[in-house]
């Protein structure tokens, strides 16, 4: 009996002790505690949030100055905006899936230097997720590990938009300190510690501008510490970096090659997107400026006022400007317009050797392409192969940050801080003016003389104000012309507070009269605008013949600028539209996550 | 059952079925825990029904021949209802709740049009309307617009909690399941002649259309489509056509989620119940001694139609949905039931030798 008794006790032992033996994980699946060992490993999995996260299509993004023939219903506003029963924004997964990563690699991975490097990529990604949803909701719940399924933040109220901002500083920091400063590649699709730093200059600046405009004063932070924050990122990848901007000395070429050729540019691209056909990674920017198919995106008639004239001063003080012709309109104006845009004498880039030049083959607008006469020509691939002239066929990279953003975010943060200075300018915007030929901006000629056109509300920014308010306005002129369709434009309005810049007018180029008209001055008659009671005309008098409300719309009637939407009312609702809602699902399932303002989601709560 | 010579036959079932621990999608969590909830066992339903069948078939004597005749009925029907779910505060927000009648349809009660813009204006005034008023063209009420009840009477058109204690201004307004199945075989054969006919239907059940559910809503669902059922504009509000079913012509109004036909409501509800002739077929059957002489053993013509007419309340709202076709694909996002199902005619002849 005894001896069973031991038999029977070393047994229970036996099972006690081996826990750990018993513990199978399935060896056809991957599981955390198995994986997350390697470099390699780390690498493959952070590579998802590349591709879920960053903005492959920038050049898609509607605003009040490039629109296309479907207003999203953002754009829209009013009661086109309602509240979503669910998403709308607010996903969760990519987050949950780099702090699993976070958490695991500490554990599994006995590589210190792959740990130190990809917790960094994490992190870096975290900041971003996190910019993304500030952006979107204002306050958001802070989670820093993987929550499981009865963890009590799950139906916790949303974390103050400060408490999510110092943990992204602290994010984008240990980024920065653990990131490599470059990749053998030489290349910089991968996030390197120069991605960390821009990535802060533009939250910082964001928040910074946003509180400042919004008069939102927090327990924490105040404005001017975001941003100081901004601008000493900036300064420091200027300083410490080995960015610089692309130039070869030909102001009229570098800044349509910077958005155009293959591969991105080294120099000024911090972080960007390896689109390649090779790996059937393309994006469709080109079949948007030379297809009548791909919603028709146009730039609109603000927009291109805002372009200074090549000797510095501004086109809107020059005496009937807003009367004048397209072909007249765009002479003389920086050398960045034309290329933007088709004006007279455009033609596309064409890729020898390397080498990159204008073909020659002068294209005027397609008034069957844009819906506004201004047609877009960043972005686009050269012309020598027609073929990625079609949908999703463009490969050239896509830009998240450049060098360019970096200097303009360093001049408006120092501006709204009150500490900007004439040097200041010279080794930031200066360095972009310097680019496409055009002078320099001055600040003190821009504080004593701030442009009416600038702040006016038919047409600009009304709500600037103080000893900076000048150059405050020139920086915001020289980051829309820079910046033009760059996916930054919505966020600006919204950290502005500027939202009555989407219901001002979305027009056109501007028609005298009915008649014929040679829009792009090359000698041949583009476009035959007549009425209903006039004969239709031959059709050869013209590429386009356009009817008066029927094929074209202009404001005064029978003449005015083309209006691009008819009866079309946006609203923008100023105690609404600067946050998203958040869905009512979720908040029926967590009653304590409140509502923004003035979105009417139903719930009593 | 079989009585009478078997002339009578009836079958009776009734039924009560437990099916425990449904594996069901994983009770809802919030989003912000960042994946799907794993799928669990966790609900029981219970279901309760019965069918019943009952048959009579008979020959009798008319004028020295037989005639044979069989009338043959079915019924039944069924509910099912959740008795275990996890969902403490009965929240829409997840799957299920106790007590739930699978096929419940909660919904506003709104039964009327707003017959001028004042009264649209004065009631908008009293009636925070702005959770249903997505799509209305500057958010401002007007004649033609549906009027939502304030049924819970706290001056907003709302959904209270989001629970079934606190429901806002919803009730239940229906079921989508089918109250009563029913069928219908009669028969009858005399002097070489032979007629039957199958009647098939269901009792009352209801649909709230999808939002792209366009066979129905036409343009309010998506004009893109550029569907336009024939008779659209006879059928929305205008100020010269108020009795119309339809609201003023609005685009989105069903498809947008805060437009004022996009949640399920008391005047847009649509009751599929539905009588069908799903089959009648006539035949005559020459006499044998007549055809046995060219040889021939049986010689018989007939004529038979399948789903020759329908009857439904639905039918008055849209010609193109079919209400049977909707029992199978009012599922799928589209609600694609406006396929209609085929009515066929068939003339034929049968020879034996």
């Amino acid at each position: 009996m005894k001896k069973y008794i031991i038999i029977l006790a070393v047994a229970l032992l036996g099972f006690t002790s081996c826990e750990d033996w018993l513990d199978k994980y399935p060896q056809s699946k991957m599981t955390p505690e198995t994986y997350f060992k390697s470099a390699t490993e780390l690498q493959l999995f952070t590579n998802s949030l590349y591709n879920n996260l960053l903005d492959k299509a920038p050049f898609n993004e509607q605003s009040d100055q490039y629109i296309n023939t479907t207003p999203s219903d953002y754009i829209r506003g009013g009661t086109n905006r309602i509240v979503p029963n669910s998403g709308g924004g607010w996903t969760w997964g990519d987050l949950r899936k780099l702090n699993m990563a976070l958490a695991w690699m500490e554990t599994n991975c006995e590589d210190p230097e792959a740990v130190k490097q990809y917790s960094a990529v994490c992190r870096f990604f975290r900041a971003y997720f996190y910019f993304d949803k500030i952006k979107r909701f204002g306050d958001v719940p802070w989670v820093d590990h993987e929550l499981q399924s009865d963890d009590p933040l799950l139906y916790a109220p949303r974390d103050s938009r400060e408490t999510v901002m110092s943990h992204m500083i602290e994010d984008a920091d240990y980024a920065y300190e653990n990131l490599p400063a470059s990749y053998s590649s030489g290349h910089h699709y991968r996030v390197t510690k120069w991605a960390a730093l821009a990535l802060k200059s533009r939250f910082c600046l964001y928040e910074g501008t946003f509180r400042k405009y919004h008069g939102l004063s927090l327990d924490g932070h105040d404005a001017n510490y975001y941003l100081q924050q901004s601008a000493d990122a900036s300064l420091k990848l200027m300083q410490e970096s080995p960015h610089k901007l692309y130039s070869t000395g030909n102001p009229d070429l570098d800044y349509a090659v910077l958005f155009s050729e293959y591969d991105e540019n080294v120099d000024e691209f911090i972080l960007s997107i390896n689109f390649d056909v090779a790996l059937e990674m393309m994006h469709n920017a080109t079949a948007i400026g030379l297809m009548n198919s791909q919603g028709r995106h146009s730039l609109t008639k603000k927009f291109v006022n805002a372009y200074l004239m090549k000797d510095g001063t501004r086109f809107t003080d020059k005496p009937g400007w807003e009367t004048m012709q397209f072909k007249d309109e765009v002479k003389d104006r920086d050398p960045r317009l034309a290329q933007t845009i088709r004006i007279p004498g455009y033609s596309r880039l064409t890729e020898a050797g390397g080498k990159y030049s204008y073909s020659g083959k002068v294209q005027g607008p397609d008034m069957d392409i844009t819906l506004t006469g201004y047609q877009t020509a960043k972005f686009l691939m050269p012309e020598n192969n027609a073929s990625n002239d079609k949908f999703d066929r463009s490969y050239n990279d896509i830009a998240v940050f450049r060098l360019g953003e970096v200097y303009l975010n360093y001049a408006e943060a120092k501006a709204e801080l009150g500490t900007l200075t004439q040097d200041d300018l010279n080794i930031s915007v200066n360095l972009l003016r310097k680019r496409v030929g055009m002078p320099d901006m001055n600040m003190s000629e821009a504080n004593a003389n701030p442009d009416p056109y600038m702040a006016s509300a038919e047409w600009g920014y009304t709500n600037v104000s103080g000893a900076n308010k000048g150059v405050i306005l020139e920086i915001r002129r020289e980051r829309q012309v820079e910046l033009a369709q760059e996916g930054l434009r919505q966020a600006d309005i919204i950290r502005w507070k500027a939202g009555k810049c989407m219901e001002q007018k979305i027009i056109g180029i501007y028609f005298p009269g009915k008649g014929v008209y040679d829009i792009d001055g090359d000698g041949k008659n583009d476009i035959c605008i007549y009425g209903p009671e006039d004969p239709v005309p031959d059709k050869n008098v013209a590429t386009y013949l356009r009817l008066i409300g029927s094929t074209i719309y202009l404001t005064d009637g029978d003449k005015g600028y083309i209006e691009p939407y008819q009866n079309l009312t946006i609203s923008f609702n100023e105690s609404r539209d600067y946050l998203y809602p958040i869905p009512i699902d979720d908040r029926s399932l967590n009653p304590q996550l409140s509502q923004n303002p003035g979105w009417d989601d139903g719930l009593s709560y | 059952m079989a009585m009478f010579n078997n002339r009578l036959e009836f079958t009776g079932e009734a039924y009560i079925r437990d099916t425990k621990d449904m594996l069901t999608d994983g009770i809802a969590l919030p989003n912000l825990y960042g994946a799907a909830s794993p799928k669990e066992n966790t609900a029981d339903l219970r279901t309760k029904g019965y069918e019943l069948s009952l048959g009579w078939r008979d020959q009798v004597n008319v004028g020295g021949r037989p005639l044979g005749y069989s009338i043959k009925g079915t019924l039944s029907d069924y509910s099912s209802e959740i008795t275990k779910y996890d969902n403490e505060n009965k929240t829409f927000a997840k799957d299920y709740y106790v007590g739930q009648k699978i096929g419940e349809i909660w919904g506003f009660v709104a039964d009327d049009l707003f017959q001028t813009d004042a009264e649209a204006a004065e009631y908008s005034k009293q009636v925070n309307l702005a959770y249903v008023n997505g799509k209305i063209p500057g958010g401002v009420w007007k004649a033609g617009d549906l009027k939502y009840i304030d049924l819970d009477g706290d001056g907003i058109i709302g959904i209270g909690a989001n629970t079934v204690n606190d429901p806002g201004d919803r009730k239940i307004i229906g079921n989508s399941l089918p109250s009563l199945s029913y069928g219908l075989n009669l028969g009858l054969d005399y002097a070489g002649f032979d007629v039957s006919v199958f009647f098939q239907g269901t009792g009352n059940h209801y649909w709230y259309f999808s939002p792209y559910s366009f066979a129905f809503w036409g343009p309010f669902s998506q004009p893109m489509t550029s569907y336009l059922p024939k008779n659209f504009l006879e059928q929305c509000w205008d100020y010269d056509n108020t009795d119309a079913y339809f609201p003023r012509a609005v685009a989105y109004l069903a498809y947008n989620g805060k437009g004022q036909l996009y949640h399920a409501n008391t005047r847009y509800l649509q009751n599929i119940r539905y009588l069908r002739l799903k089959n009648l077929s006539v035949g005559y059957t020459i006499p044998g001694k007549i055809t046995k002489k060219i040889g021939v053993d049986k010689f018989r013509v007939y004529f038979s139609g399948e789903n020759i007419a329908y009857w439904s309340p639905l039918k008055e709202h849209s010609a193109y949905i079919d209400p049977e076709a909707a029992m199978v694909s009012r599922s799928s996002s589209y609600n694609r039931a406006f396929y209609p199902w085929q009515k066929s005619y068939m003339f034929g002849v049968d020879i034996t030798f």
